[in-house]
């Protein structure tokens, strides 16, 4: 349900091209394990815009998140791969 | 004691006042007169038989060349241009000016920017006024980043200006006005050498910046007059102001009894000589700190103490009870965690115009960061015991050791994952020139947003290797010149100029004339991904078609592939290009091999891009050859 939500709601931003707030990309996260890990750590250094806006093979998803650590984010391996795997479930290519 | 001392040597405590405070302090009459006694040639040394000028006749040119004697400026960084003349003339009878040349008057200001960073100095640099608008870049840079540099240009005769003539404009210093602190036309040859030593005084006091003159040609090369040279130590403001005692001990209180204290700093501790007092009080005190600011690496970036740049919000410490902002500014602090949970803090600096910006502040320390940090580290010992001191520290420097050393961890595993990988990572470089480089070597950077990569592997700040650069201004097209002038300053020092392809196109090859010309012995490092990858990914993330349509509309720079190399060869530089992650090494010790032999040595690094639409390749072609209709 949370999913048919966030697909509306970015329709919904698309036609209506309006800035969201920063807190309207986190909400747009579907459930799942890691969601709170990414909703906490990614956020701590920029809004989610690029990440429910993205789509991406589980390779790709690993190299961007171990990507911002090497960039200084404040992330322990373990989450790190955690929220890898969770954004590799949310936003595969083609959905 | 120190302090009443200091206060009365800066004569700004008299004999009274000093024998009343050293009585309030419980020292005996005698024993005050006593220090008093053995004070007094050092106080009357100060003042006694000083000269404060000297005159001396001659033209404009040499007139300012005598003053500019009188600064302890050796090097003039100039450019070419007839209105220099003058200048040139009066420098032949003075060696100990040398001029140090360039082609391109941006990479003037960036050779004197990055000399006066490394040297403390107030730099000197002089160009034709017509080149002024190439030089404004790096001008803003200097402004941004509050580098006390004295700008000249010549100018129009005086009998001929304000006609829109020959190279002039009617109003040619509106233009520098966002760019400088002040700007002045000495139309009158007698006080060229006042207005220089103003513009000495206003440069160098902070925050500093950059000042502007017009030298007009009569000025300069006819007239001629006898006046006041004003000898050294006549012109300089000084800037060790120790800020209000009261709010000293206000923040030392605050600082033990807060819970969670939290630091940020920035560049000012640097340009005002605080390193050694942040880092003492923050290890006293077992502080977490931050910094913000990107010309220079201020804290030890491996210390267990140190957290990196400070974002808007953070992940640790949770529960912040008391911030202290020390020297640096933030553009995110209104949206900030310390502006939404109302922390309270403290600011410190001498940048009052910004200080505090977007947040509430409970209090400022206004004067120099190095002497707010010694007041406060001699506040703080004097409000609580030496056991209680080390209680606080003990628990919270484990605490955030623990958290810093899971993140270097994470990131050293990182590096280790994509070592081998092709084209190099950039984490990689970092560490390879980390374990190669000299223990007091100097990073010139000029990176985007992959520049953690590199330089998080690399141990810099106080007490490990300095890095200076990027600009705050991040006006491309400064690092290589800097790096320059920062191996004037510091010829002893290994000198590393790092900079990406897209930083190395805005202009830069260029500055690999001044740098074979003037013989400096650098390492210049291109991180070549053939690509602008940090505004690409800022396009896509806030833009829509680009994104959605995989069109790499301005950003991909990978044709022409440009090989750096061979653009240094032609400068008579020796380089290479680096492909492979396992030639990376010996290439680079070739190029440190290199500078000790007094050559600069240029790496063309193949790096990988990152990030949204890395490695597209693609651009909208537009051919010129494809549009005609003859073989024209």
């Amino acid at each position: 349900m949370q999913r048919v939500l966030a697909t509306m709601f970015f329709i919904a931003a698309a036609l209506f091209p309006i800035a969201l707030a920063a807190d309207q990309w986190t909400d747009m996260l579907p459930a799942g394990d890691g969601q709170q890990e990414t909703k906490e750590l990614c956020s701590n250094c920029h809004n989610l815009q690029k990440i429910v806006q993205s789509r991406k093979t589980p390779q790709e998803w690993e190299r961007s998140v171990n990507d911002m650590l090497a960039r200084g984010a404040q992330i322990f391996p373990d989450e790190a791969e955690k929220i890898a795997k969770y954004l590799s479930a949310s936003f595969p290519p083609g959905k | 004691m120190r302090a009443l001392v200091r206060d009365y040597l800066d004569l700004g405590l008299s004999r009274r006042g000093f024998l009343k405070a050293m009585a309030a302090a419980g020292f005996t009459l005698t024993a005050a007169e006593s220090v008093l006694k053995n004070l007094a040639p050092v106080a009357h040394a100060e003042t006694a038989g000083k000269e404060y000028w000297k005159e001396f006749e001659g033209n404009g040119g040499e007139l300012l060349a005598e003053q500019l004697l009188q600064t302890g400026n050796e090097y003039l960084f100039v450019g070419n241009g007839s209105g220099l003349g003058a200048l040139c003339d009066a420098v032949i009878d003075r060696p100990k000016l040398k001029l140090v040349l360039s082609t391109h008057e941006a990479h003037v200001v960036a050779m004197a920017s990055g000399y006066a960073l490394a040297s403390g100095k107030t730099a000197f640099c002089m160009y034709s006024r017509v080149g002024a608008a190439h030089s404004t870049g790096n001008i803003y840079n200097a402004m941004k980043d509050r580098i006390p540099l004295v700008i000249a240009v010549d100018r129009a005769d005086t009998t001929e200006d304000g006609r829109d003539g020959h190279e002039d404009l009617e109003d040619m210093l509106e233009p520098m006005k966002q760019y400088t602190k002040w700007r002045w036309i000495p139309k009158e040859v007698a006080r060229v050498p006042e207005w220089t030593a103003k513009a000495f005084k206003v440069a160098s006091t902070m925050p500093s910046g950059p000042t502007y003159m017009m030298f007009p040609r009569d000025v300069m090369f006819e007239q001629k007059a006898k006046t006041k040279i004003f000898l050294p130590g006549t012109f300089d403001v000084p800037m060790n102001v120790r800020p209000n005692a009261k709010t000293v001990e206000k923040t030392a209180k605050m600082l033990v009894e807060a819970k969670t204290p939290l630091f940020n700093i920035g560049p000012e501790v640097y340009q005002g000589g605080g390193q050694k007092e942040i880092v003492e009080l923050v290890e006293l005190l077992g502080i977490p700190i931050f910094e913000r600011g990107q010309l220079c690496q201020v804290f030890p970036n491996q210390h267990p103490l140190y957290l990196g740049q400070m974002r808007g919000q953070i992940r640790y410490p949770q529960n912040v009870d008391f911030f202290m902002n020390i020297g640096a500014r933030w553009d995110e602090a209104n949206e900030s965690f310390v502006a939404q949970k109302k922390i309270p803090a403290v600011v410190a600096g001498v940048d009052v115009r910004h200080l505090g910006d977007g947040i509430a502040i409970e209090d400022a320390l206004v004067g120099s960061v190095k002497e707010s940090l010694r007041d406060l580290i001699d506040a703080v010992k004097a409000v609580a015991t030496k056991d209680r001191i080390e209680k606080i520290r003990q628990s919270r420097f484990e605490e955030t050791k623990k958290f810093t050393e899971r993140l270097r961890a994470g990131r050293e595993a990182n590096a280790k994952k994509i070592w081998d990988n092709k084209p190099i990572e950039w984490d990689r470089v970092g560490k390879e020139i980390e374990a190669i480089a000299d223990k007091d070597a100097i990073f010139v950077e000029e990176f985007g947003s992959q520049r953690n990569k590199c330089m998080d592997h690399i141990s810099i700040g106080y007490g490990a290797k300095t890095q200076l650069g990027r600009t705050t201004g991040e006006c491309l097209g400064w690092g290589l010149p800097a790096a320059i002038g920062v191996k004037l300053a510091k010829p002893d020092h290994q000198v590393w100029a790092l900079q990406g392809d897209g930083g190395m196109l805005f202009n830069q090859t260029e500055a690999l004339w001044p740098m074979r010309r003037h013989e400096a012995p650098i390492i210049t490092v291109i991180f070549n991904n053939r690509s602008y990858n940090e505004t690409r990914n800022r396009m896509w993330t806030r833009g829509k078609n680009q994104r959605e349509k995989k069109l790499d509309m301005i950003s991909h720079l990978g044709n022409p592939d440009v090989n750096f190399a061979k653009i240094a060869d032609a400068y008579d530089i020796k380089g290479e290009v680096v492909a492979e992650p396992k030639d990376l090494k010996p290439a680079l010790q070739r190029a440190i091999n290199a500078t000790r032999d007094g050559k600069p040595y240029l790496l063309d690094v193949l790096v990988t891009q990152a990030g949204q639409g890395a490695n597209m390749n693609w651009y909208p072609k537009v051919s010129i050859a494809e549009m005609r209709s003859k073989k024209a």
